[in-house]
């Protein structure tokens, strides 16, 4: 058993990796960490170089100030009032081939049913990670997951929006990918020239909207950022 | 301002330096220089210091004249240079004259080699840091290596030359690893074929993750949730066939992280060309 270590009001398991990285893993299945990954992070402890949030655990890279006694510092962390989440509505231009098939097999639904229940659906930002401006959605039905392809496509185009087993995925690059793909998005979640690059945070909400081919062609010629084009509804 | 011409560019040469450090909050990875010792040794037979960003090249190294002298150092894998048609010895400091030719052959030993240029190369940088970083386009040239006739100056700083000569550590066909934190999940077979089998890199690697082939590794169990991973990982998908997470590497992964290897034993690693069979040991 990994030693516990309680910070603010979370219970978590502590695993030190010698001088290399720590894991701080949730010991309560309900309990969010997104808080107290984005709370770490803002803290910049001087002993952390990376702060990686997932679902089930807070990864710190550790750096040459790390010692013994720094993980003390973990412990008299406070966290902030959690920021307010925003929600979104993403817009998507739905296609009939993609990977349909696999996903009306699995699901048993046919492309329509399963289609009007993902609109239906609030999702929210679980977290980042894979690739810069990927997002994992949570909010799927778990009789509406999907298991990832056996062999993962070669090239998964920019704007993509995929089911990867009980996730909700955007790409916002070009990249190889095992999830199976529903539709695109116009919308520009990444930009590399800013910081934070990807303006939407853990925890904020998304509401999938169908659009016409035109319109998608529309904003893909005239980009707008996630903010922008809700700023315009 | 003093300058060069990328004649040939060479297989894959980048401009990389120490990394972006602080954004895999936001799945932006480190990148930066795949061999920090060599690099590290570059950049101090120059007298520049180890933050400067440098010129990384793979495999095939490319042909560069210079407009201007300068003190220059190549560190990392032999790639048989010369300047001007006359061998030149690596880990040491050189003067370039203006008009000559640096030239590389095909890598010896290793598979990554650095030239560092005394002064500071003009290079785009993005979240401070020049690496390039081909997925996101960040970095010099957008993320993309050097091409054929592009032109890259530096300012002068300090001119200095010292006759400094370094040496560099072989690289070893064994490399040290720690247990993960789901080596646990590794079937007991497979920690024994771990440590006791051989393993080598497959040509589908590049500067996201090293492939390896050897053994199947069975796993008992797989992961639900994706989980963190960072440069050194090793990462274990139900095929079997581990990969080492590396520079470039995602930041998140859904694959049991069965071991680790430190930063240096990475710079090492990164060294070892595809194919050539090698250990790892707890």
């Amino acid at each position: 058993m990994s030693p516990s270590v309680q910070i603010d009001k979370y219970e978590l398991e502590l695993e030190v990796y010698e001088t290399e990285f720590v894991l701080l893993k949730k010991t309560q299945a309900s309990q969010s960490l997104t808080s107290l990954a984005q709370q770490i992070y803002q803290n910049q402890y001087d002993f952390v170089e990376e702060v990686i949030g997932t679902e089930s655990e807070i990864c710190l890279k550790l750096n040459k100030h790390f010692n013994t006694s720094s993980l003390e510092q973990l412990k008299d962390l406070k966290l902030i009032a959690s920021p307010k989440t925003t929600t979104y509505h993403l817009p998507v231009l739905f296609s009939e081939n993609e990977d349909w098939a696999a996903i009306e097999l699995a699901s048993g639904m046919s492309r329509k049913t399963y289609l009007a229940k993902l609109l239906n659906q609030e999702f929210s930002l679980a977290m980042l990670g894979f690739l810069p401006g990927f997002l994992y959605l949570n909010g799927l039905p778990q009789k509406m997951a999907i298991p990832r392809k056996t062999t993962p496509a070669q090239r998964v185009k920019a704007g993509s929006i995929a089911i990867g087993g009980q996730y909700l995925g955007f790409y916002s690059l070009p990249s190889p990918g095992g999830w199976q793909v529903v539709g695109h998005s116009p919308i520009r979640i990444l930009d590399n020239a800013v910081l934070p690059p990807v303006s939407i945070n853990p925890g904020d909400r998304i509401i999938l909207q169908t659009i016409t081919e035109k319109t998608y062609h529309a904003l893909l010629n005239n980009p707008l950022s996630l903010i922008e084009y809700n700023e315009l509804l | 301002m003093p300058s060069c011409t990328f004649i040939k560019p060479g297989l894959f040469t980048t401009i990389q330096d120490q990394g972006r450090t602080g954004l895999a909050y936001y799945a932006i990875p480190r990148s930066g220089v795949m061999d920090s010792n060599a690099a590290d040794r570059a950049n101090t037979l120059v007298g520049n210091e180890l933050t400067a960003s440098l010129i990384e090249t793979t495999m095939i190294g490319p042909t560069i004249l210079f407009h201007s002298a300068t003190t220059i150092a190549l560190t990392g894998a032999d790639m048989q240079w010369k300047i001007n048609d006359q061998p030149v010895s690596i880990n040491r400091s050189l003067y370039i004259q203006a008009g000559e030719v640096l030239k590389s052959g095909s890598a010896r030993t290793g598979i990554r080699s650095y030239l560092a240029i005394q002064g500071k190369i003009m290079a785009k940088e993005s979240y401070g840091s020049c690496s390039t970083y081909s997925y996101a386009k960040l970095g010099h040239n957008e993320g993309q290596a050097l091409k054929k006739g592009e032109e890259l100056r530096w300012e002068v700083i300090a001119e200095s030359y010292m006759e400094i000569e370094l040496s560099s550590a072989p690289i070893p066909r064994r490399f040290q690893i720690f247990c993960g934190p789901e080596y646990d999940l590794l079937a007991d077979e497979a920690k024994a074929q771990l440590v006791d089998r051989e393993f080598m890199i497959t040509p589908d690697s590049n500067r996201m993750g090293a492939r390896l082939a050897g053994p199947q590794l069975m796993l008992t169990a797989g992961l639900e949730k994706s989980v963190a991973v960072l440069p050194g990982f090793i990462q274990l998908p139900m095929s079997g066939q581990p990969i080492v997470i590396l520079q470039d590497g995602q930041t998140t992964g859904g694959y049991p992280r069965i071991a680790y290897m430190r930063k240096e034993e990475l710079s090492l690693f990164n060294q070892l060309a595809f194919k050539v069979p090698f250990k790892f040991y707890l």
